[in-house]
């Protein structure tokens, strides 16, 4: 029964919590297996799927993801990956079209025109002739018809999401309605037509306004993060692409990343809620067994050879910097390091150090908040990624009418308390309150349906969906010894970046200067 | 087929353009084998499946001082929750001390409690690794606690601390107030929150309770004796309820709430209305004496008039609203509170028809982000709201498109498809109100705060089903106003020539007080008070999604932010947030 099986993780987890409260119940005969209860199949063609029975539940929890973010781009083709997730919303040669057959005819003529206007001497009426062609098109085109079916259908969350290392697509559905996801989802990924992309560049656009450059503080934190990965990674450029590439994609570029990164061996797909799995089985194979494996060849995204090999040559090559910049915000400064990726054995411990240092009664808030009142907040944050991780320390200058500390203060401040870790480390009841705070957590995690969803397809594109399963196991290991390790290993002083945010004074910024 | 797939398929048709006729090819009947895939979705068929509400009597129970208490078990997950919402909020703050409300129930959990100093209290709450968290939205307080089951009795232990015996430690006040006055610095750095809170000051009047902004006056008039005298007169177990889901056994925790709860009194916040604001005590009048919003009493004629209100603000992007007041529903079950539902679902709901999303998302491309909403209150009309962002060039013409799509509705009968799919839409999603365990108990606990029947939920479908299209036009008439519409604009200043054209009104430039200003804001827009103000007008669960009890307005005022961490500020798995995810929603 899925519901113990769920519970059996936890089981493990508690066995380290303290005397507090009643005894814990007896694990039952589910305890003994040591999974979450999620099955998982494997296809043919390599795609792999997820599923999780959750009797009760009125909406199935549905989505698969490709583990290929922006980070595959080719330079100066950014943004791809997230364009292509617009365009997916935008139908198949049967889904959002009248005609493919006229349309099809009609978008390589647009294409033509396109390559007219942008060579070195265009047409004078190619602009003309390009709107008609647009017109037609418009003509063929039943617009929204994607999201229509899935909301007549009474689902929910329609939604992509595309980061560094993947894309996913998630909806939630009445369970009765299952099959039309299976429809669905397999025609966008079987014979999608990416109908509309130079009237999706402009929302891309927008996109970018608005989580950028609207964002107070977000066009210097885009050049930290660039700098901070430095110019030849793949982590330099910001998932949403850099402007001047967006403007340069051409429909060949959607095409061939589409070829290379969304084929089976790429994906996975997860379904958590109440329906009957053996249908679901059978679905799976009719619907997603259709997809290719893709052309054989090497894979477009190699794992490196060893992911501590990886991190420990990241950081070896890791130049130090600071950068200042001004920002709308409260001052603010953050220390960043490079760290590990996603999956590697001290990922563990950095939790539990990030752990150590946040929340009300961590030691930042203690630290920098309560006891030296020099800020109006300060965390710290893990971030694995596939190929590399970081790990900061943020902390934003205190206000209330008074005289903001200084950033040298805040700074030192940050670093001074990293540093009493290492002189001080955490006893065994510090250690044991972020391990249950970790066990609360991990139950959170398998609370709500289409949270889980999400965080199985992330993990998996990160590199693996157990680690659901191992994550709340490995953190209740860690010792006192594994932390000053860690922090000898990947938090050193010497090799960290910084970002320091002073408040502008009230003068307008330049609206988009400098962006990249 | 059920009807409704042919609607799909005619709704396809009727928006898009010409030439849009052999969509409707691949609609057959014909039965598909197993193992086969059909060439169109429209001919999978689905069986439907039944769903009814679950009972609230059957999840009652009841403390011996009369609290009810909400119980849904769920024992899948490790994890239990507890809830208690209270009828007290920011409506009750005093007018010289505004944020009172949301101060002293933030400083519940962060200042001591019992025998336990503020550190102590913070200590003992993370070493058993739960959530606890107390504040106050508009009408409504609470507390929400989350945690292993195995920690259950410690938490509770916590809880009925912090709500009966809380310490409000100076220092800890003083630290809070201090983050809030830094908060208020930076109020107008993001152009979303500026434009919140000057579109209620618009829409409300700037001393309305809804509407009301906390300056630093009001700050300096604030401490600890405050928030003990005001939880003294406020925190009592008059009108509290209790929500409770998770892996629990009901009449276990029932017991435990007994042994700690069973001697709160009702306390003597009985004379509420002595004590509630001018505004508030107005708002109970027209309570009283059922007035509709239209033409709202004590409000000068010009005050209601439309027009368009800008605020100038840096960046690519500007950020749009527009509206009106709403609608204050006469009864819980009042015709135009159902048609206007099913309006709001035509004009900008979430489901498959919206127009207004469909217009100016999908047909012309011209902002990123439309949401709209038709608020419909209990005690108080909610708003008429159309939220945009949208880059200046195509502010204007997105508005008139909003605007166009307002006096379409009010003008044209909705063609019978729309309506359908429009309550099909409604209908559908239904059984997401009782989502999950929590949604379950906080959706019955809610009934309890609001005084809506339970029996709400069981003519909720016919009721909606039952609304016609000229329903939908007679409210459409009666209650938007494209010549009361208001307009707040915030971003770049454009030119007041195309602003104009819009046809709404004389166009005004609303300027922002200095950083530490002790007067109110944007004089500009300030208007009387006198607009009711006692409901927030989302039906909000008492807990739930945010697992907020109060369904409040905003963060913590007290706490610092938790950017770049979780909202406890510890570490999580690695998941992608806003600064590293990109997403698209459909539309």
């Amino acid at each position: 029964m899925s519901t113990s099986l769920l519970l059996a993780i936890l089981v493990i987890a508690l066995a380290a919590t303290p005397s507090a409260g009643s005894p814990l119940p007896a694990a039952d005969d589910s305890a003994a297996e040591t999974g979450s209860g999620v099955e998982e199949l494997v296809l043919a063609n390599g795609m792999r799927v997820l599923i999780l029975e959750r009797p009760g539940l009125p909406l199935v929890a549905a989505g698969w993801a490709t583990h290929s973010g922006s980070a595959v781009e080719t330079p100066g083709k950014t943004g791809v990956a997230h364009l292509i997730e617009h365009l997916l919303f935008g139908g198949t040669e049967v889904i959002g079209t009248t005609d493919y057959r006229r349309e099809r005819e009609l978008i390589d003529r647009r294409e033509e025109l396109e390559d007219a206007r942008r060579s070195a001497s265009p047409p004078a009426d190619v602009e003309r002739q390009i709107e008609r062609v647009e017109e037609r098109l418009r003509e063929l085109r039943r617009k929204g018809e994607y999201a229509l079916l899935y909301t007549e259908a009474g689902a929910l969350g329609i939604n992509g999401v595309t980061n560094q290392d993947l894309s996913y697509y998630t909806v939630s559905i009445p369970p009765a309605r299952l099959e039309l996801w299976f429809w669905l989802e397999s025609d966008r990924l079987l014979r999608p037509v990416f109908r509309e992309i130079y009237d999706e560049l402009p929302v891309v656009e927008e996109e970018r306004g608005q989580r950028i450059l609207s964002v107070p503080g977000g066009p210097a934190r885009t050049r930290f993060d660039a700098r901070f990965w430095g110019e030849e990674n793949v982590y330099s450029w910001p998932a949403i692409g850099r402007p001047e590439d967006l403007q340069s994609l051409r429909r060949a570029d959607v095409e061939s990343f589409f070829r290379r990164h969304y084929r089976a061996d790429r994906l996975t797909a997860v379904l958590i809620g109440d329906f009957d799995a053996e249908q679901v089985r059978e679905w799976v194979q009719l619907y997603f067994g259709r997809l290719s494996a893709g052309a054989p060849g090497p894979q477009p995204d190699p794992e490196p050879p060893s992911r501590e090999a990886a991190a420990a040559a990241e950081i070896e090559g890791f130049e130090p910097f600071e950068l200042r910049e001004v920002c709308e915000c409260r001052p603010q400064v953050e220390l960043r390091f490079r760290s590990i990726p996603f999956g590697h054995p001290d990922s563990p411990v950095l939790d539990v150090v990030a752990g150590l240092l946040n929340g009300r009664t961590g030691r930042l808030h203690r630290g920098l908040v309560l006891t030296r009142d020099l800020a109006f907040s300060a965390s710290a944050r893990h971030q694995p990624q596939r190929r590399a991780g970081s790990f900061s320390l943020v902390a934003e200058a205190r206000g209330g009418g008074r005289e903001p500390a200084g950033l040298d203060a805040l700074q030192r401040a940050l670093e001074e308390e990293l540093e009493r870790l290492r002189r001080e480390p955490p006893d065994d009841r510090e250690l044991e309150k972020v391990k249950n705070q970790i066990t609360t957590d991990a139950a959170r995690q398998l609370k709500k349906p289409a949270g889980l969803a999400q965080r199985l397809l992330i993990y998996d594109a990160l590199g693996g969906w157990r680690y659901l399963e191992d994550w709340p196991r490995e953190t209740q290991r860690v010792t006192a010894a594994d932390v000053q390790r860690v922090l000898d290993t990947w938090l050193i002083p010497e090799r960290r970046a910084v970002l320091r945010l002073e408040r502008t004074a009230g003068e307008p910024a330049p609206r988009t200067g400098g962006e990249r | 087929m059920t009807s409704a797939r042919v609607l799909v398929a005619a709704l396809s048709i009727a928006t898009s353009v010409a030439g849009a006729s052999s969509g409707a090819s691949g609609f057959g009947e014909e039965l598909r084998g197993k193992g086969r895939i059909p060439d169109r979705p429209e001919q999978l068929r689905f069986r439907d499946v039944p769903f009814e509400p679950p009972a609230a009597e059957a999840l009652r129970f009841e403390l011996s001082t009369g609290v009810p208490v909400f119980v849904a078990e769920d024992p899948a997950v490790p994890l239990f929750s507890v809830s208690l919402a209270l009828p007290v909020g920011d409506r009750d703050d005093p007018p010289d001390r505004v944020g009172l409300a949301s101060l002293t129930a933030a400083m519940l959990r962060r200042g001591g409690a019992g025998e336990l100093g503020a550190d102590r209290f913070d200590e003992a709450a993370d070493f058993l690794g739960i959530e606890i968290d107390s504040l106050a939205g508009g009408t409504r307080s609470g507390v929400w606690l989350e945690g292993s089951p195995h920690v259950l009795e410690p938490a509770l232990d916590l809880l009925a601390d912090l709500v009966l015996e809380p310490r409000f430690e100076p220092a800890r006040v003083e630290l809070a107030l201090q983050n809030l006055r830094g908060s208020l610095e930076a109020r107008n750095d993001d152009p979303l929150s500026v434009l919140e809170r000057e579109w209620r000051a618009l829409l409300w009047g700037r001393r309305d309770p809804r509407a009301r902004a906390v300056e630093p006056r009001h700050l300096a008039a604030i401490d600890s004796a405050a928030m003990s005298d005001f939880h003294r007169t406020h925190w009592t177990a008059r009108g509290a309820v209790f929500a409770v889901s998770g892996d629990v056994d009901s009449r276990a925790v029932v017991a435990a709430l007994e042994r700690r709860f069973g001697g709160w009194s009702a306390g003597r916040r009985a004379s509420l209305e002595g004590e509630r604001p001018i505004a508030a005590r107005r708002a109970a009048e027209t309570i009283r004496t059922g007035a509709t919003p239209r033409g709202v009493a004590g409000r000068a004629a010009e005050d209601a008039a439309g027009g368009v209100w800008w605020i100038g603000h840096r960046g690519p992007q500007g950020k749009l609203m527009l509206g009106h007041e709403g609608y204050r529903r006469a009864s819980w079950d009042d015709p135009d509170a159902w048609a206007l539902t099913v309006l709001a679902e035509v004009f900008g709901g979430p489901g498959a028809v919206s127009r207004v999303r469909r217009r100016l998302r999908a047909e012309e491309s011209l902002v990123y982000r439309v949401r709209a909403s038709f608020g419909i209150g209990h005690e108080a009309p909610g708003a008429f709201e159309v939220f945009l962002e949208v880059e200046p060039r195509g502010a204007v013409a997105a508005a008139s498109a909003a605007i166009s799509e307002v006096e379409r509705i009010r003008d044209e009968t909705v063609p019978e498809v729309e309506l359908e799919l429009a309550k099909r839409s409604l209908i559908d999603a239904f059984p997401l109100l009782f989502e999950s365990p929590e949604s379950v108990s906080g959706r019955f606990a809610e009934d309890a705060l609001l005084g809506r029947p339970h029996r709400y939920w069981s003519i909720y479908r016919s009721r909606v089903d039952a609304v016609t299209a000229a329903d939908v036009r007679r409210v459409a008439r009666r209650f938007l106003a494209p010549e009361r519409l208001r307009l707040l604009w915030v971003g770049p200043p454009l030119d007041e020539k195309d602003w104009l054209s819009l046809g709404l009104g004389p166009v005004r430039e609303v300027v922002l007080g200095g950083v530490l200003d002790e007067e109110p804001p944007g004089g500009v827009v300030e208007s009387e008070p006198g607009q009711p103000g006692r409901e927030q007008p989302q039906d909000q669960p008492v807990s739930g999604e945010h697992g907020s009890p109060a369904g409040g307005r905003g963060g913590h005022p007290a706490d610092p932010p938790a950017r770049g961490g979780s909202p406890r500020g510890r570490d999580q798995p690695p998941q992608p947030s806003a600064a590293s995810g990109y997403t698209s929603v459909s539309g």
